[in-house]
């Protein structure tokens, strides 16, 4: 019994340090005034560097653009992933399992060698560089994972809360508004965050698409980590992880909570 | 005409034909036909950004001879598979070991873990890479902590773990942050699988490593190897944290073709362009490769 207890202790050790420790890392760097080798612990903190880089107007707008950008991608990727994916989990389809790899298989192309090319495409349409492009772009990474996630989700759906529904005489329209959305909901919630998730982190997506002025806070990282202010790159970090990171709790509480359509209809 | 629209609604749900597949298809073919055309056109010479078109195979033989942008493309090839593979396999490693021990009847554990592990996957990859190198770095935490303990005395006697040439800072951040994601699925499919198997085998005396060997492994690894794959692919195409965590040589691919694209000299756009086309061909053929293999094994 000791000894497993032990084994339980070791494992969340290893858990937490892979986990969890860069991220306490970070903040500690982020308010720590002066760290070098070889103090352990910083000699001084405060929060001036991370306030400072708060106050920043370029931060501020990074912060900004990245959600707009984000908000609308996640958007765009849910009117054209919720019927997708309603299909490839609850209709007859023909060639389901390959229509579902070739929509899904994007996730893995180099992100670069799509991002190039449409660099150069929006280029040629005058609008590289807007908010515009860099959501379209996007789409590239969101849709996929809005896709796989809504449609592993709705596989659980039980069609015949419609069908029960088109039987007492309701039309498509009111049967997917009435019925599939407001049991959808949980679903389309989850995979919402999760492709917010997916927009917030893309960088060569971003950084080609808008063509150097669309700057999000992971732009604004890696733009400042070649910069030498250890404290300020470690703040700038730690706020452009603030975003997903409520998106995500979000997403596990939704998870947690069971979902309405358990069950065959009453 | 109800009755008709009803009975035929009792076969197939309303609105989940082909139809509602279009515009998800519509717009990924376009984004990703857009994005490849473009540059497979000016990889072979058309739409060149000065002068006059001279289509042919001329940016690939440069960009393999190492013309012009002197770049060692052969090396960077060869350390973004080591650093990809290295990198998953670790991962899996990590993800199986986690998802073995999450697999208890323990209800806070579970949460708890599962829940820190979805934390995790919202972190954006620069972010991570940061925080790695703030531990990892010589003169980083982990230097310090070795001072301390009177393992050395200057930083540089600190093994080199980020910016080395075997790309271990990469490793390490790729195998730390894909590991709660192959994780959470390995737990997944843990999960789905018959719970009295498990009391079966635990009736009939199997230890916790042979059921694990017997029931856990069997049970994950189809799911796991399609999973491990999309990581290997994802890895390869990698820009973030091989900039932050990498050396100057050997350079991950990306790093190369994001150097070449935004060259001062025009002239290696196109070998950008052909570095592109050639990664995602190898990534596409490399996985539908692998997944005809996996569902042969299934």
């Amino acid at each position: 019994m000791a000894m497993r207890r032990t084994g339980n202790a070791v494992a969340w050790g290893i858990v937490l340090l892979l986990l969890v420790v860069p991220m306490v890392v970070l903040a500690i760097q982020a308010v720590a005034t002066g760290w070098f080798f070889p103090q352990v612990i910083p000699d001084e903190v405060g929060v001036g560097t991370l306030g400072d880089v708060i106050a920043d107007p370029a931060t501020r707008a990074a912060l900004g653009e990245g959600i707009v950008v984000s908000v609308l991608s996640t958007v765009v990727s849910m009117i054209i992933a919720i019927p997708a994916a309603r299909a490839l989990a609850l209709g007859r389809i023909r060639h389901r399992g390959a229509i579902g790899l070739a929509l899904i298989i994007p996730i893995v192309i180099p992100p670069l060698a799509i991002a190039m090319g449409l660099n150069v495409a929006l280029l040629r349409a005058g609008v590289a560089g807007t908010t515009g492009a860099v959501v379209v772009a996007h789409q590239v990474a969101t849709l996929p994972y809005a896709i796989l996630v809504l449609a592993a989700l709705l596989t659980r759906y039980d069609v015949r809360h419609e069908q029960q529904a088109l039987s007492l005489g309701a039309g498509t329209g009111r049967v997917l508004t009435r019925v599939f959305l407001p049991l959808a909901a949980p679903a389309i919630v989850v995979a919402a965050g999760i492709t917010f998730i997916v927009s917030w982190s893309q960088y060569l997506l971003t950084l080609l698409p808008g063509a150097g002025e669309v700057i999000t806070p992971p732009i604004l990282v890696l733009a400042a980590s070649s910069g030498g202010n250890p404290a300020a790159t470690a703040a700038i970090a730690l706020v452009a992880a603030i975003p997903p990171a409520v998106a995500v709790l979000l997403v596990v509480r939704m998870m947690d909570t069971p979902p309405r359509w358990a069950g065959a209809p009453a | 005409m109800a009755a008709k629209r009803g009975r035929r609604a009792l076969m197939r749900a309303p609105l989940a034909g082909r139809l509602a597949l279009a515009p998800a298809m519509v717009v990924m073919g376009l984004l990703v036909a857009v994005g490849l055309g473009y540059a497979v056109a000016q990889s072979l010479g058309m739409l060149p950004l000065t002068g006059e078109p001279a289509v042919g195979l001329d940016s690939y033989r440069a960009l393999a001879g190492g013309e012009g942008g002197a770049v060692d493309v052969w090396a960077s090839a060869a350390f973004t598979l080591w650093v990809s593979v290295a990198s998953t396999i670790l991962a899996l490693a990590l993800a199986l070991a986690a998802a073995g021990w999450i697999d208890r009847p323990a209800g806070r554990r579970r949460r708890g873990a599962t829940g820190v592990m979805h934390i995790n996957l919202a972190i954006p990859h620069v972010v991570w890479a940061i925080g790695l190198l703030i531990i990892l770095s010589q003169g980083g935490l982990l230097s310090r902590v070795a001072a301390a303990i009177g393992l050395i005395s200057e930083p540089s006697e600190f093994p080199l773990l980020v910016r080395d040439p075997l790309g271990i800072g990469i490793i390490l951040h790729y195998a730390t942050k894909e590991a709660p994601f192959l994780a959470l699925i390995a737990y997944a499919l843990i999960r789905a699988r018959p719970r009295e198997l498990d009391a079966t085998a635990r009736s009939l005396g199997a230890t916790g490593l042979r059921r694990f060997r017997m029931l856990t492994l069997p049970t994950v690894l189809p799911g796991l190897a399609i999973a491990g794959a999309l990581v290997i692919a994802f890895v390869f195409g990698a820009y973030e944290a091989p900039v932050v965590l990498g050396m100057d040589s050997p350079r991950m691919l990306s790093v190369v073709g994001l150097d070449l694209f935004s060259a001062s000299d025009l002239t290696l756009r196109p070998q950008a362009m052909a570095l592109g086309v050639l990664m995602a061909a190898a990534v596409m053929v490399a996985l539908l490769a692998a997944l005809a293999v996996v569902r042969r094994w299934r």
